[in-house]
């Protein structure tokens, strides 16, 4: 693994915008001045109430949205060769392995976009199977597997692509309680081993605070960042670990109350706006 | 293994006597299916085979199933008889497949085509929709002028119908197939060839078996109406010849190898399903 020097940015994403024409032909403004820096090697975990543009940000990053105001400054593009490495690479939110591929074969399809060789395309199998624990499953179909695999096998997909940028989508809302508790602790770990950048959507602040290293927490519609937190605890401290802490539950209510505004005052705006349409 | 180490435990007996309950009633249940699935159409046509034989329905028109049983032998018996069954049976088997397998291939390809090209959707569907809900049948004078009668013509109506239904289904496949697909391609940034074989088609795999299936059942239809419209061939003729000089065992015997064929194309309709959506299977 390289070593990863920490404090440069991997992206610089500057005053991003983003407005949709509803279908009723208004426009909504879902995100605005959203500026924020994503070191190299960070764990950054955007928390925030439903509606808040969480996926629109997601999906502006995961490269699937192209329309958008401000800009993203990808710091190592210019020295990253873009057919070989992928910008971000992104881990869905529920079931997105493929189910009529092989798990080795979802991998390799994941890396079609790459001007890999095949030995490359092999290693980087053997090496991301193994790590995320699915080495003798390599030719298993995903519903041979459970959930909790078949996720582990789309993050396997992911980070193949050893990307500038692992996007996760709320991997683990899918899951069951126990399944997800167990695959914090396992994402913890293969982060360790990779040292990725990652930027981890979630609106569970207990997972965000269980893994992160910095939260960033929302304001509701349109989504502006209300605040940007350090986590207490060092990086090398596990899920478990931190979440038998104080210092856990003192930033978890913390959070909750941020979070609990925003909630509260989404619920009001719309009410008022009901009353206004009435 | 698991189970092992319960059966030592102090409720063993209890243990062996519910399983053994449960294998037993699963046992009854696959029984009673298979008695009552042989059983109830045998008990028809030992019905149809009594009032026959007894002259309760007219046995001119409906002879009995031995009867039916009796000249199917003798035909099969007759080398010459037999060489005229089996000409007909090609006639039609070369019909279907040749037609089948142009309709589907054309239907399956502007499918996907439709399905992700917009302008080609934009353009095509009123048509497809439109010309969609008329009969077949409706247009074979049309379809004779163009390819003649025989071969040719009944062929053409064939892949008509196939196309139509397997083009309609895998077009709905496309569109509707769950966008997570859409969206792992376009952010992995897939190549073509990759993104149409090994993710888009696959996806409206379901709806493609589904149109092939229809399909299939469409293609015999037409193949045999086509055939007692104007052919000189084929089992629909078989029949049609049988019915016009009251030979009804005959056209019997020419239903049954209708059936024949729409038994073997659910039978290759499964298959397809197993092999090319086994996701799909619970």
């Amino acid at each position: 693994m390289s070593i990863v020097q920490l404090d440069s940015p991997a992206l610089r994403i500057s005053d991003l915008r983003k407005a949709y024409l509803s279908r009723d032909g208004r426009v909504v403004q879902a995100v605005t001045s959203f500026s924020v820096d994503v070191v190299r090697g960070e764990r950054l975990a955007i928390l925030g109430p439903s509606g808040c543009g969480k996926s629109t940000i997601l999906r502006i990053l995961s490269g699937l949205d192209a329309q958008f105001g401000g800009t993203i400054d990808w710091a190592n593009d210019a020295s990253a060769d873009a057919k070989k490495q992928l910008r971000s690479a992104t881990v869905f939110q529920g079931e997105s392995t493929l189910p009529w591929m092989t798990i080795s074969e979802n991998l390799t399809a994941g890396l079609s976009g790459l001007k890999l060789d095949a030995d490359t395309v092999k290693r980087r199998l053997d090496h991301h199977l193994r790590l995320v624990g699915l080495s003798e499953f390599a030719s298993a179909y995903p519903h041979e597997l459970s959930g909790g695999m078949r996720q582990r096998a789309a993050i396997a997909r992911a980070l193949a692509t050893e990307p500038l940028l692992l996007l996760m989508d709320e991997p683990l809302a899918a899951l069951d309680a126990q399944t997800r508790l167990i695959m914090q602790k396992e994402l913890h770990w293969i982060w360790k081993q990779t040292q990725s950048t990652v930027v981890y959507i979630t609106h569970d602040i207990e997972e965000a605070i269980s893994l992160a290293d910095r939260l960033l927490v929302m304001t509701a519609r349109p989504g502006r960042i209300k605040a940007i937190l350090d986590v207490p605890f060092g990086r090398e401290v596990e899920p478990f670990e931190r979440r038998s802490s104080a210092a856990f539950a003192e930033l978890q209510a913390k959070v909750w109350s941020m979070v609990a505004e925003e909630v509260g005052q989404s619920l009001t705006s719309s009410e008022t706006s009901k009353g206004a349409s009435a | 293994m698991s189970n092992q180490s319960f059966l030592d435990e102090p409720y063993a007996a209890e243990t062996q006597k519910l399983v053994d309950e449960t294998l037993r009633m699963r046992r009854n249940t696959r029984i009673l299916s298979i008695v009552l699935g042989v059983g109830f159409p045998l008990l028809l046509l030992s019905t149809w085979e009594y009032v026959s034989q007894n002259g309760l329905i007219d046995r001119r028109f409906f002879p009995a199933p031995t009867t039916i049983a009796t000249t199917v032998v003798k035909i099969l018996s007759n080398a010459t008889d037999r060489a005229v069954v089996i000409d007909h049976i090609l006639a039609t088997l070369g019909r279907l497949v040749v037609g089948f397998s142009l309709g589907a291939t054309a239907g399956v390809s502007m499918g996907v085509i439709m399905g992700l090209n917009a302008p080609t959707r934009f353009a095509v569907s009123p048509l497809l929709y439109g010309l969609f809900p008329m009969p077949k049948i409706a247009i074979y004078p049309l379809v004779i002028i163009i390819f003649g009668i025989g071969n040719a013509g009944s062929t053409a109506l064939v892949t008509l119908g196939v196309f139509f239904m397997t083009c309609i289904n895998t077009l709905s496949g496309v569109l509707y197939m769950n966008q997570i697909y859409l969206d792992i391609a376009t952010a992995f940034r897939m190549p073509p060839a990759t993104r149409w074989f090994h993710v888009f088609i696959p996806a409206a795999m379901p709806s493609i078996i589904t149109g092939l299936r229809l399909g299939l059942g469409q293609a015999l239809i037409l193949v045999i109406s086509s055939e007692f419209v104007a052919s000189d061939n084929g089992v629909g003729r078989f029949i049609w010849d049988s019915w016009q000089v009251l030979d009804i065992s005959r056209m019997f015997m020419g239903l049954t190898i209708v059936l024949m064929f729409g038994g073997i194309a659910a039978l290759l309709g499964s298959y397809a399903e197993r092999k090319l959506i086994p996701w799909k299977q619970a």
